[in-house]
């Protein structure tokens, strides 16, 4: 069996047309995880959506094209996503952020041939 | 096929480019999923991401090269998802799997097909086919 470790999993539901500092504010937050060398990332276009603003947001609505919802998720040990949620805090101006505990299995390329994954 | 009210929801995040065998990886668990009876198994592709290495993951214009990060997500009971790990863990060369806990509302069909409701609403349902 593999191994199984606790870990939680960070999820940011912004607009695909939200920027910051001149750049898609989800690139931002990728670019962030990626620098505090998260585990990953992972961004999730939807089709349709609404939140705060009761806007229904819709890809068959022309005018709603660059408002679509889009979610990041970030899967990482608890300590890690503490360390980013600061990191963040103040970037996000409309949206919302969920936090869940997930049981994960972390699979390293090098893991196979080489030791056995150390989570 | 019936799944139980509590249930358990795995994810798969790995990469449209991650091969196994002769094809995507991705198609590769989703037809094993299919193959083990399992309940069902939805694909999300994202345009952007990383993981591991920490090599950017984007889709770019020419779509047969996009390397971009995909989402399978299964939903079946505790027993079910627990015989498929060591089955994912043979495919699995990098990537992340996640487990959590489901509690499923509904599941397949709970009520007669179109043509069924059809049928009964004009009054063939039940009576054989004629025999000349």
């Amino acid at each position: 069996m593999p191994e199984i470790a606790e870990a939680t999993l960070l999820r940011i539901f912004v607009a695909e047309n939200d920027r910051l500092h001149g750049h898609p504010l989800y690139h931002v937050l990728v670019g962030k995880a990626r620098e505090m060398k998260m585990a990953g990332a992972t961004v999730l276009p939807a089709p349709v959506g609404f939140g705060q603003s009761r806007m229904v947001r819709c890809d068959l609505n022309v005018d709603a094209g660059p408002h679509l919802p889009i979610v990041i998720e970030i899967i990482d040990s608890e300590e890690n996503i503490g360390r980013f949620l600061p990191a963040i805090d103040g970037m996000i101006d409309s949206g919302l952020v969920t936090l869940e505990k997930v049981k994960a299995i972390f699979y390293r390329s090098a893991a196979k041939s080489a030791e056995p994954a150390n989570v | 096929m019936e799944v139980p009210h509590d249930a358990v929801l795995l994810r798969i995040f790995t990469s449209v480019a991650d091969r196994w065998k002769m094809g995507p990886l991705y198609l590769g668990i989703v037809d094993k999923a299919r193959e083990l009876h399992l309940a069902g198994a939805t694909v999300l592709r994202g345009p952007l991401g990383f993981g591991q290495s920490g090599k950017l993951h984007r889709g770019n214009l020419l779509p047969l090269t996009q390397d971009v990060p995909v989402v399978i997500e299964i939903v079946d009971s505790e027993d079910k998802i627990n015989e498929f790990l060591p089955v994912l863990d043979e495919m699995m060369e990098s990537g992340l799997v996640t487990i959590e806990k489901a509690q499923v509302l509904h599941y397949g069909r709970q009520r007669a097909s179109l043509m069924s409701r059809l049928k009964q609403q004009l009054g063939i349902s039940a009576r054989p086919p004629l025999v000349h």
